[in-house]
């Protein structure tokens, strides 16, 4: 896109000082110096919205889905995990969803099985709403559990929760 | 003395200084320091050559499969549909409408269908495409910009924009906006001088009139952007010493391009269905036009203080360039109203980041502001004493660079090292991922595709369409599938216009099975409003003629067409409010007569209009939200859009969005399954979603109804 004037002209200066040099030198060492030390690219720290729920899979041997739940509860108002889950093999089916506060069962729910067909499960959505009273403020252990027959049990989701004040 | 008159004596001046300073004529030197020179004065070509080539070497020795492990659902079905529906020889702008145009298309399609299309061949190309294009669209650029400094300068602008400051993420590095920038300094270019005559005019014109075809065809952004950018230079050059002599030529030159623009648009015309039908021009001014409330999404309170950041700091750079042109009498006309035009579209671009402030498009829309102030920077040395100014702008610089900026991952030596390792060994998909149409992917997203793609293999023709709600047209691809539905995602198809084409175009289509991703599981909410409430026509056109045949991931449903549903399914609704409201306040509540059970009404409908000034179109509307008092005392909240100043239709479900799902039951009684309290009262609040946002200055509800919907008795 250079016409032949400009590079014609380029040619023609020639290196008479230090003046000349400097400014190339200058800024492809600078490139080069950037280069090496490798700092982060702008587009990465720039901020992204944070939901207070996240969705996270559930791909486990027996059932798979997936469980929505809260990064921070307000005291006072509601704990509400919910998901979708599907059994694996059609033929075991969990009958609870139980939920599980620092270890210690805090509510369960009772699975409403919709109608399968041959060897498709249908999936089944289930919620717990907890009203969050007496929990002290801070980082919780949170534990969500799937209940078949005979008291089996599948571990669904293990994450904290921050109870805020 | 006319300013055409004298921006050319300036010119020549100089170039009698430069001779003066000269040891011999370039022609007499020996032929190899001929080609040498040469060579140097095309640099920035040779380094922009490099670079692809490196970008190709880096990405195309990589072996298929490739890692992927995620796919981003949302972008990526998009992309990927681009590429089938090329494949299908169904082409943007004439059988189907998107944010982009035909052009986009077919550069994009081009290489992953000459090298067999996969999910690996498209994430392959994908990224050659992205950076070839960015490569070549900033080396043109600069080459026109700083076509005055010696090419070293532009060697070093085209590295520092493609290693530190491109934003590149997936497509969304934008040629809608990079292509207008390169426009923009070809317009700057070959703006005509004011005794130039018709024979220099015409062909500016052509190509003038070529490249903003180009752009439309590109995308209606890029159309708009490329028009402006015409604009904006012809309108920048007249700013300075207006004379008639140069008004004259300025209008000549504009009329001309609108001339030649005319066989452009007639050829589109032909190209899309008939040299009278305009409906590619429709599409993409809907397109434009209902982005921008529909799709509005707001900018995060952390991201103001560094959008303005960037904005002042270029800001301030183009203020001391104006100081150094304002106290340097030497400097042309020219040249002041090249600055003034760089400063006018590098603001004008910021439209993008306003209309869509989430972080991607915040990088993108502030791009061309930085690109076009660092060539202004670069290019100071026209002005005097040149070496020393020049050298503290490269301090500058590279101080603004260091202190914001690394460099792009791609260009880490370290980064290379290892890809070219992970290359060289892998031949299978490692332990953990599983390969599906050239990818290896983690468990989640292979069970997805894995079931759909072998259930549509086996249940229908690779003739047959398939429909898609909300925007999994993925799922499509790798059934290698056309998915139904003249506008490419459902949620584009804003407005009266697109709404009624694409219920239109999936009537006449009527796919045999459907794809739908349930909410929250399987689709994310685009700024949190829900499909249903986006789209509600479409999503009711889904669930009146599909049922739910089979559930081959929690979420994912495989619906079948049922024309015996469609034909017993009704609709009916109930008024609610016992008068029209006409100035409805922030907040005012509005009580609802006897509304009826959870089990009796499945939706509420809203008819209102919101009235905005004019100047929300400089920035975007409010965000809408539905709050609800229930019978239990629960307060429950739901985002909505609004189209401003035009009647609008809200439909909410005022209860868990999860449970919409239900409603593709072939079975009526399961619709309603979950918690539904009854509805006492609701309000809007007009959300003001962030800081560019226009609240409405009056809102009328016309009606709020409760709708049922139902299936009537069999016949039989």
């Amino acid at each position: 896109m250079t016409s032949e004037n400009d590079k014609t002209a380029e040619y023609r200066r020639q290196p008479g000082s230090y003046q000349f040099w400097l400014p190339p030198i200058l800024a492809f060492a600078g490139l080069g110096l950037l280069l090496a030390l490798g700092g982060e690219n702008w587009l990465y720290p720039l901020p992204v919205p944070h939901p207070n729920y996240e969705v996270l899979p559930v791909t486990g041997s027996v059932l798979r889905g997936e469980v929505e739940f809260p990064h921070n509860i307000q005291s006072g108002g509601d704990l509400r995990v919910h998901g979708l889950l599907q059994s694996v093999d059609p033929s075991v089916q969990p009958k609870q969803i139980a939920l599980y506060l620092d270890n210690k069962p805090v509510a369960v729910t009772e699975i409403a099985l919709r109608s399968s067909e041959g060897q498709n499960a249908k999936p089944w959505y289930w919620h717990i709403n907890l009203l969050v009273k007496g929990i002290p403020p801070g980082e919780h252990f949170l534990l969500v559990r799937a209940l078949g027959p005979n008291r089996a049990a599948v571990d669904i989701l293990q994450t904290t929760v921050r109870v805020l004040n | 003395m006319p300013m055409g008159q004298q921006f050319e004596e300036i010119e020549r001046e100089k170039n009698a200084t430069t001779t003066t300073a000269t040891l011999q004529p370039a022609n007499s030197l020996p032929v190899s320091k001929r080609l040498l020179a040469g060579f140097l004065g095309c640099a920035d070509l040779f380094t922009a050559l490099l670079l692809m080539a490196f970008v190709a070497k880096y990405f195309l020795s990589q072996h298929l499969p490739l890692i992927i492990r995620e796919i981003d659902f949302f972008d990526n079905s998009w992309e990927l549909d681009l590429v089938s529906k090329a494949r299908q020889g169904i082409w943007l702008g004439r059988d189907a409408t998107f944010t982009y145009g035909p052009l986009f298309q077919w550069l994009f399609s081009w290489a992953p269908l000459r090298h067999g299309m996969s999910l690996g061949s498209f994430y392959l190309y994908l990224w050659v495409f992205q950076y070839w294009t960015i490569i070549l669209i900033l080396y043109g650029t600069g080459a026109l910009l700083l076509r005055r400094q010696p090419s070293w300068v532009r060697v070093f602008y085209l590295l520092l924009l493609v290693i530190f400051w491109i934003p590149v993420y997936w497509v969304l590095f934008d040629i809608k906006l990079l292509l207008p920038l390169f426009f923009f300094a070809v317009f700057l270019r070959m703006l005509p001088d004011s005794n130039a005559g018709f024979s220099s005019l015409w062909w500016r014109a052509a190509v003038a009139a070529m490249l903003i075809a180009a752009g439309c065809l590109t995308s209606g952004d890029a159309g708009g952007y490329s028009i402006a950018g015409f604009v904006v230079v012809a309108g920048c050059s007249l700013l300075y010493k207006p004379t008639w002599v140069k008004m004259a030529a300025i209008a000549k030159y504009s009329v001309l391009t609108a001339a030649f623009f005319i066989p452009w648009i007639l050829g589109i015309n032909w190209a899309a269905g008939g040299i009278l039908n305009f409906h590619f021009w429709r599409d993409s001014s809907e397109m434009v036009t209902h982005y921008r409330w529909a799709q509005a999404v707001r900018m995060l309170p952390e991201m103001a203080p560094i959008f303005w950041l960037g904005v002042t700091l270029c800001l301030l750079i183009f203020a001391g360039q104006g100081i150094v042109f304002w106290k340097t009498g030497a400097i042309t006309m020219r040249t002041r109203a090249t600055w003034l035009a760089m400063l006018s579209f590098g603001l004008l671009t910021l439209q993008t980041v306003i209309v869509s402030s989430e972080k991607y498009h915040v990088a993108i829309g502030l791009f061309p502001l930085i690109a076009l102030a660092s060539a202004s920077l670069l290019d100071a040395a026209e002005a005097g004493d040149s070496r020393k100014k020049l050298t503290v702008c490269l301090i500058i610089i590279l101080a603004l660079t260091g202190s914001l900026t690394g460099p792009n991952h791609l260009f880490l030596p370290r980064n290379l090292s290892h890809m070219n390792a992970t290359a060289a060994n892998l031949q299978a998909c490692p332990r953990g991922l599983y390969e599906i149409d050239q990818v290896c992917l983690l468990t989640e997203n292979f069970s997805k595709l894995q079931a759909v793609r072998d259930f549509l293999t086996q249940h229908t023709s690779p003739s047959d369409s398939i429909g898609v709600f909300p925007y999994q047209n993925i799922y499509g691809f790798v059934a290698r599938r056309q998915v139904a539905g003249e506008v490419l995602q459902h949620y584009a198809a804003a407005g009266n216009y697109l709404s009624s084409r694409q219920i239109e175009s999936l009537r006449k289509v009527q796919p045999a099975w459907a794809i739908y991703s349930a909410e929250p599981w399987q689709s994310v909410t685009m700024g949190e409003v829900t499909g249903f409430t986006r789209t509600p026509y479409i999503w009711l056109y889904w669930q009146r003629w599909y049922k739910d045949e089979l559930d081959p991931y929690p979420g994912v449903m495989l619906l079948h067409r049922d024309a015996e549903r469609g034909r017993r399914w009704s609709m009916t609704s109930i008024s609610l409010l016992t008068r029209p409201l006409s100035n409805v306040h922030q907040g005012e509540k509005i009580l609802l007569r006897g509304t009826p059970s959870g089990d009796d009404f499945d939706f509420i409908k809203i008819d209102l209009q919101a009235d905005y000034p004019w100047w929300w179109k400089l920035g975007k509307p409010s965000g809408f939200v539905v709050r609800l008092h229930l019978e239990n005392g629960e307060d429950r909240s739901v985002r909505a859009i609004v189209q401003p100043n035009h009647p609008y239709e809200v439909w909410i479900y005022p209860w868990e969005k999860a449970q919409l799902a239900n409603y593709f039951s072939p079975n009526m009684e399961e619709w309603r399954s979950g918690d539904r309290p009854r509805v006492q009262s609701l309000w809007f609040e007009s959300w003001p979603v962030d800081w560019i946002s226009v609240s409405p200055s009056r809102v009328t509800v016309r009606d709020v109804q409760a709708v049922k919907l139902l299936l009537q008795p069999s016949s039989k």
